[in-house]
């Protein structure tokens, strides 16, 4: 698993965007299901985070 | 007459949709023009990529004069045809007082705007008036870009809200030049140069930093809802909608400006064109959830009370993207040109 994630993201603001990604999707299903938006929080940090180190990439 | 409405979407929410389309094309085109004519200046006279930097920024003012054009006829629908209709709801005339207030406060603007995309479809011969080539400076991307921000930025009426609310609408609004107006000339610069590589070599390795913007513009848009949060949160369809795509978007976003993107540029630089056409497949279907993503969220935006299931929602999304994809790979059959040049690079 780490192999592969390795390949694929070779930096670690693709890793954190993609993880972003899936918080979102995963956010969709809990506010469906239980109306807590605690993922969609955590997706945005993880974006924020992201976006700070695309910034910095060279 | 003017009364439309179907499935909750009304006419002047449609036509806020082009004009926000309209200014966010105008913006960014005006806005990468003026970087790239700026970059072309401080290239060395040697420097082969201080011609293709200038082509292609001037290319772009066809991008300011369409996209000015479509924001000014939106914008005239908006306040001409408009106030003549009758409207329905409490919460409706509210919103829509709000756009039409907005639209007429903003009326010098787009005259302007109209007006200079007026005088660059005139000059479409002479487009080196567009700038000062003394400082690669240019009057004209400058003035676009500056009129076309606050006009994208002021799409409701703002006076009267607390500060939260009015920083809200200032970022949602702008964002659009940064994520869907970049993407769009992203699309052009790729269109324009597809069947010249030589003049790829120069412009693909800028992608990276424009997709830098469009992250940034992203991260505006996300951290403007939190000012918001959760008093706007309404759970409908179009919230669960808006949001996957959201999701979708970041994760296509990610592998195709990284792994699709390395891939490709490895595949050339190795020879290995089998390879690399393979990729540039991926890079198609990536390249086409991406416009149909941004779009989507952006129209969806527009239409508060919008009444269409999600399963709906999601069968015409996959329907525009599903079309884009067979709609590009039918033009390469069509075209060989950009065969034969890929295969000669």
């Amino acid at each position: 698993m780490y192999i592969i994630a390795q390949r694929i993201f070779q930096r670690k603001s693709e890793l954190i965007m993609f993880l972003a990604g899936l918080f979102i999707l995963l956010s969709v299903i809990t506010v469906a299901m239980t109306g807590d938006f605690v993922f969609w929080k955590i997706a945005k940090f993880f974006y924020m985070i992201g976006v700070v180190f695309i910034i910095f990439d060279k | 007459m003017f009364g439309f409405e179907i499935f909750g979407m009304e006419l002047y929410q449609l036509l806020s949709f082009g004009r926000q389309l309209g200014l966010s094309v105008a913006g960014a085109a005006s806005l990468w023009a003026m970087v790239f004519l700026y970059l072309a200046h401080n290239k060395k006279v040697e420097d082969s990529a201080g011609i293709f930097l200038t082509w292609i920024g001037l290319r772009m003012r066809w991008l300011v004069i369409g996209g000015g054009f479509m924001a000014f006829v939106m914008w005239s629908a908006l306040t001409i045809i408009l106030p003549v209709s009758a409207h329905e709801g409490v919460t409706l005339v509210t919103n829509k007082e709000g756009v039409l207030s907005a639209m007429n406060l903003m009326t010098p603007l787009y005259i302007l705007i109209a007006g200079f995309s007026f005088f660059a479809l005139v000059q479409y011969k002479n487009p080196y008036i567009l700038f000062n080539s003394k400082r690669g400076v240019s009057w004209f991307y400058i003035t676009t870009f500056v009129l076309s921000s606050i006009a994208i930025s002021y799409y409701t009426d703002l006076r009267g809200l607390p500060a939260n609310e009015s920083f809200f609408h200032i970022f949602h609004g702008f964002h659009s030049l940064f994520t869907l107006g970049t993407v769009l000339c992203l699309d052009f610069m790729f269109l324009s140069t597809q069947n010249a590589p030589f003049v790829q070599k120069h412009i693909f390795p800028l992608f990276p930093q424009i997709s830098k913007v469009i992250w940034v513009g992203l991260s505006l848009d996300l951290l403007s809802t939190l000012l918001i949060f959760p008093d706007a949160v309404a759970l409908t369809p179009r919230f669960y909608f808006a949001q996957i795509v959201v999701g979708v978007l970041i994760i296509n976003g990610i592998l195709l400006s990284g792994i699709i993107t390395r891939r490709i540029l490895k595949n050339i630089k190795e020879g290995h064109i089998e390879r690399s056409l393979r990729w540039e497949r991926f890079a198609t279907i990536a390249g086409a959830i991406s416009i149909t993503s941004w779009l989507s969220i952006t129209f969806v935006d527009h239409f508060h009370y919008m009444n269409i299931s999600l399963d709906i929602l999601f069968g015409l999304y996959i329907l525009v993207i599903t079309t884009i994809i067979v709609g590009h790979e039918i033009w390469n059959k069509i075209d060989t040109r950009a065969e034969k040049l890929h295969i000669d690079m």
